[in-house]
């Protein structure tokens, strides 16, 4: 997961957060999975909705569409489950997405924007549409705020 | 699934020997506590003509104490402590391994547990020191409270000088 990506063909999954995609590099992703019982526990960390469980392990259910699209999404039919690094090791978290995600093979990102969040990793255009590809270690770090938009990131 | 990821990390939970828990709830949500680290249940009732007054601007979420055997005992009331809707509570668990005491709405059951979940580390809040882990009841996650944690010591310590000064005569010598 590198802020800024090669210039070589990676796979990236697609995923919906309500009315926008985004991207993900698809060695990130683990699984997609039906939406369970969302656990909410006690906490005070910015962005964490609860926990599931799934596959007997307790995953932190990560809301990143109040992040990058400014309001949680209010129905998902899936979550996401990737994988995040802490330090050495990486752990398993799940993000409510919006509907079915794609598998995208063989697609060369473009760089990210010099005025883009941190956890912008760079850009794929899908036929004319630039999708957001995710840094998903950096997202739970950075403030939230909508996700930028194809134009502002040629401005 | 996406096939041709790798697989998961293999972390899960630490399996003990079963030891016994309160499972209790506040505000609907249901919460757990060994029950080593309880010295005893009273409802809040009982505690009526007991309780004082205090109120430290630094911890909101404590509004008296009590004196339990010779020992103030600072009175938390989970509710407000972790954002929870306001709720009238009924009983009063005086805690063992810190001189607190946690108001709860009622007691769930008696359990036991053998398995214990780390948090997740996506939590980074005050909630790493408030939980020893959580809990797998049947499908039901339950985080198991930290009783060294929901006061931790050095607020203890501050604590402890607020009533010093503030209830001169009234902190056991």
């Amino acid at each position: 997961m590198s802020a800024a990506l090669e210039a070589v063909e990676k796979a990236y999954v697609l995923l919906r957060l309500g009315e926008r995609q985004f991207a993900v590099p698809a060695e990130d992703v683990e699984e997609l999975a039906s939406a369970g019982r969302l656990e909410r526990i006690p906490h005070t960390t910015p962005q964490i909705a609860g926990v599931i469980v799934r596959r007997k392990r307790v995953l932190a259910v990560r809301d990143v569409a109040r992040t990058l699209t400014g309001r949680s999404l209010p129905l998902h039919r899936f979550y996401l489950v990737v994988r995040q690094p802490y330090g050495a090791a990486t752990e398993s978290e799940a993000i409510p997405v919006t509907g079915d995600c794609e598998l995208l093979s063989g697609v060369v990102a473009l760089p990210p924007g010099e005025h883009d969040p941190g956890y912008v990793a760079g850009w794929i255009d899908l036929a004319g549409e630039q999708i957001l590809v995710l840094d998903l270690s950096q997202i739970a770090a950075d403030a939230p705020g909508p996700a930028p938009r194809p134009a502002e990131m040629r401005a | 699934m996406i096939s041709g990821a790798p697989s998961p990390a293999a972390k899960t939970a630490a399996r003990q020997e079963p030891r016994p828990v309160i499972v209790f709830e506040v505000a609907g949500r249901a919460l757990a506590i060994p029950s080593a680290d309880v010295l005893e249940i009273r409802s809040t009732d009982s505690l009526a003509g007991e309780a004082a007054a205090f109120e430290p601007a630094e911890f909101p979420w404590i509004r008296h104490t009590i004196e339990r055997e010779g020992t103030l005992h600072y009175v938390v009331n989970l509710g407000a402590l972790f954002g929870l809707a306001r709720t009238r509570p009924a009983l009063v668990l005086f805690l063992r391994a810190a001189h607190c005491a946690l108001l709860v709405d009622r007691i769930e059951r008696m359990d036991a547990i053998s398995w214990l979940f780390a948090l997740p580390s996506a939590f980074q809040g005050t909630e790493r020191r408030w939980y020893l882990g959580l809990a797998l009841f049947e499908e039901s996650v339950v985080p198991m409270l930290n009783a060294r944690g929901i006061v931790p010591a050095e607020h203890l310590a501050r604590l402890d000088a607020q009533t010093a000064q503030s209830l001169s005569g009234a902190v056991p010598a």
